[in-house]
């Protein structure tokens, strides 16, 4: 049932359809596990070797697979096939001996790097004398051939062979258990010497369990493939499934790759949080950047939809949609909100995200705002969102002056002259009547008090008084140093009870014990 | 006629053939301490990356293909039941005398030390031997392969000449020289 690339392309099932149908039915000895199982594996074995493939009667499998790669070859089975898909040495054996191969196209036409892992002598010694490889009934695994499963059916601890780069101080070994293979050279992430030794003919040699050579392949490679954080390869690439992503785990983490953002390698803790957060079809999207080194020994992770980030002072966080807006815009870990203390946290009628700095909130009254700095610290004071304020309304503005935000219930504000207040409740509606900064009262100058039988604020240039629970009148101007030289809220005029107005030229105050006019 | 190159001198009987290679690039550079001079001498060569080519000596009763592996790969499946390939494979003087390279001299040769499964790829009939060891402060593994194991016992003998006849010229001697560091 196979056929020649022109027998596949000129045949009676045209095009991509009739050519796909074509190359699965090459799936004779794994048997038919479905048509898109067939097209993928095709699509690799067309990708990893076109020529070889499409010329040669053989199976997608056997291609991808290479050469030799039956037990009767007499080959040396890969890793990956036998140690759960990971490229390195299995438990009870060591990296040996390595060679290169040229022209592989699992490394992009360059050299491939195979290692023996060779069987530790670790039931007894007997036989090391002369030839340096023990008995076999000392070996740490015995021979046999890979699972009819997969097309790496290569043999199993059967060797007897040693190339002898590797790990020299081990005077006596077993057989060759399985094969490790890189594009990056071993004497750069395992215990080898720098002695070159070739043999092109084992460059093709792979197995379904190896990651084909693609962006993701040359990430790895430009990180140093197992001597970077990432280890060795776990398994094959595997594509995200939304048509957009693939990927390719590690030990130590993963690498993903789309055509938008590139090939990005993530750290298992990393790996972890964006897992949480849903992974690429999650809140995050894919990773933009890879681990960038930020103050406080800190570092980020970009994404398309945010960030993960960490420092020395706090731990790790997300921070996605919105919030990570108006991170980026106040300036990220280094700017003025800093790093993110917690997650995103849902609280009544809205959600908060708290930084070291300050906090990006939200609710269903309002629009998204940070609030950072010392307005942050007194918002907090003030119970936050269930506080006297409530939720932001808009961000900090400035004038010549001063600067002021806005809460539903009130507002943080400071000026020159003035230290930094909180204006809410009565007091508020009283600021805002009376013109708010620009106005009558100007700045506060001081927090709301109590006083005998109700409250106050000062303000630059008057203030508000307060009996019980009724609204707070402004008193300034000639009506507030009168009143004030009569004894104030506990003198013979008490309260006030209404603002004090100009009319005429003159300022009027009605007060509990009278009125003042001046 | 009797071979010598980068310190390894071979005289095999009539009718082998013989190899004495160092592979390397062009961009290769001799080691630190050595002239240019001696830049087609030196028993060491290293490349860009890093690696260190050194010298190999393949000895066969059949003609070599260019493009063989260092451990005969693409010779020995060509071997006749009376042919014999001899792969001597230096691994730099860093390891030697010591854990795997700690065996001194030139091994000699047995049939009892030949084995089908002692390739690096067990092809029907073929046998081999392998042996790591130093001489003169150099480390080296002898690979030899055999067209067939039950033949051993006429092949190996002729095997075992050639190797007695290798001759290795000591580290020192080289570095005097100039042709190693």
């Amino acid at each position: 049932m196979s056929g020649t690339l022109e027998q596949i392309t000129t045949g009676e099932r045209r095009g991509l359809v009739g050519l796909i149908t074509r190359v699965s039915e090459r799936f004779g000895p794994v048997g038919r596990r479905g048509f898109f199982v067939g097209a993928a594996v095709a699509g690799s074995a067309l990708a990893t070797d076109p020529r070889a493939y499409a010329l040669k009667p053989q199976t997608a499998y056997s291609t991808i697979c290479g050469p030799g790669n039956t037990a009767s070859s007499g080959w040396t089975v890969f890793c990956s096939t036998i140690n759960k898909g990971v490229n390195s040495c299995p438990p009870g054996s060591f990296a040996a001996g390595w060679w290169k191969a040229a022209d592989s196209s699992w490394c992009g036409g360059g050299y491939r790097y195979i290692v023996d892992c060779n069987a530790s002598c670790s039931k007894c010694t007997s036989g090391c004398s002369g030839d340096h490889i023990c008995d076999k009934g000392c070996w740490n695994c015995s021979c046999g051939t890979g699972s009819t499963a997969t097309c790496d059916q290569r043999r199993i601890c059967c060797n007897a062979f040693r190339y002898g780069q590797c790990n020299t101080q081990v005077k006596c070994s077993g057989g060759v258990h399985c094969r490790v293979v890189s594009c990056v050279p071993p004497y750069k992430w395992a215990n080898c010497t720098t002695t070159s030794l070739r043999d092109d003919r084992t460059a093709e040699h792979s197995a379904p369990s190896l990651p084909k050579w693609g962006p993701i392949a040359a990430r790895y490679k430009a990180m140093g493939e197992q001597g970077s954080f990432l280890k060795a390869s776990t398994g094959p690439v595997r594509s995200v499934g939304d048509g957009t992503g693939t990927y390719v785990r590690y030990q130590g983490g993963a690498i993903y790759s789309t055509s938008a953002h590139g090939s990005r390698a993530l750290g298992n803790w990393v790996l972890q949080k964006w897992n949480e957060e849903g992974g690429p079809r999650g809140h995050l999207g894919y990773p933009t950047s890879e681990k960038i080194t930020t103050r406080d020994s800190g570092w980020v992770y970009l994404f398309q939809k945010g960030a993960i980030t960490d420092s020395a002072s706090t731990t790790t966080q997300a921070v996605w949609g919105v919030r990570y807006d108006v991170w980026k815009r106040e300036g990220r870990e280094g700017g003025k909100l800093g790093y993110p203390v917690g997650p995103k946290t849902d609280v009544t009628n809205g959600w908060i995200q708290v930084f070291q700095k300050g906090a990006i909130t939200d609710s269903t009254a309002t629009t998204t705002q940070s609030v950072w700095g010392i307005r942050f610290d007194v918002w907090k004071k003030e119970g936050r969102e269930k506080g006297v304020l409530g939720f932001p309304k808009g961000p900090v503005t400035y004038s010549s002056s001063g600067w002021i935000q806005l809460f539903q219930k009130g507002a943080i504000t400071d000026s020159d002259s003035t230290s930094t207040q909180s204006v809410h409740g009565a007091m508020w509606t009283g600021w805002v009547a009376a013109g708010r900064e620009n106005g009558v009262l100007g700045y506060p100058t001081a927090a709301v008090r109590s006083a005998s039988r109700g409250s106050y604020q000062t303000f630059r240039t008057g203030e508000l008084w307060r009996l019980g629970t009724g609204s707070a009148r402004r008193v300034y101007g000639g009506v507030l140093s009168q009143w004030k030289a009569a004894g104030g809220a506990t003198g013979k005029y008490g309260y006030p009870l209404t603002d004090t107005v100009s009319s005429n030229g003159k300022l009027t105050c009605q007060f509990e014990g009278g009125t003042i006019t001046t | 006629m009797a071979v010598e190159k980068y310190g390894l001198r071979c005289q095999p009987p009539r009718g082998w053939r013989l190899a004495i290679d160092r592979k390397a690039t062009l961009s290769a550079a001799v080691p630190h301490g050595l002239s240019p001079q001696v830049r087609s001498r030196a028993v060491e060569r290293v490349e860009p990356n890093g690696e260190v080519m050194r010298p190999i000596l393949h000895a066969c009763t059949i003609d070599l293909p260019s493009g063989r592996g260092d451990f005969g790969s693409g010779v020995v499946d060509l071997l006749g039941s009376e042919d014999v390939f001899i792969s001597l494979v230096e691994f730099g003087s860093e390891v030697a005398d010591q854990g795997l390279f700690a065996d001194q001299g030139m091994p000699r040769l047995a049939p009892s030390q030949f084995a089908p499964n002692r390739l690096q790829r067990p092809l029907p009939g073929r046998s081999a031997s392998q042996h790591f060891f130093s001489v003169g402060g150099r480390a080296f593994c002898l690979f030899t392969v055999i067209g067939s194991h039950s033949r051993r016992m006429a092949t190996v003998p002729r095997a075992a000449e050639v190797v007695r006849g290798l001759q290795v010229t000591d580290r020192q001697t080289l570095v005097r020289r100039g042709e190693m560091s």
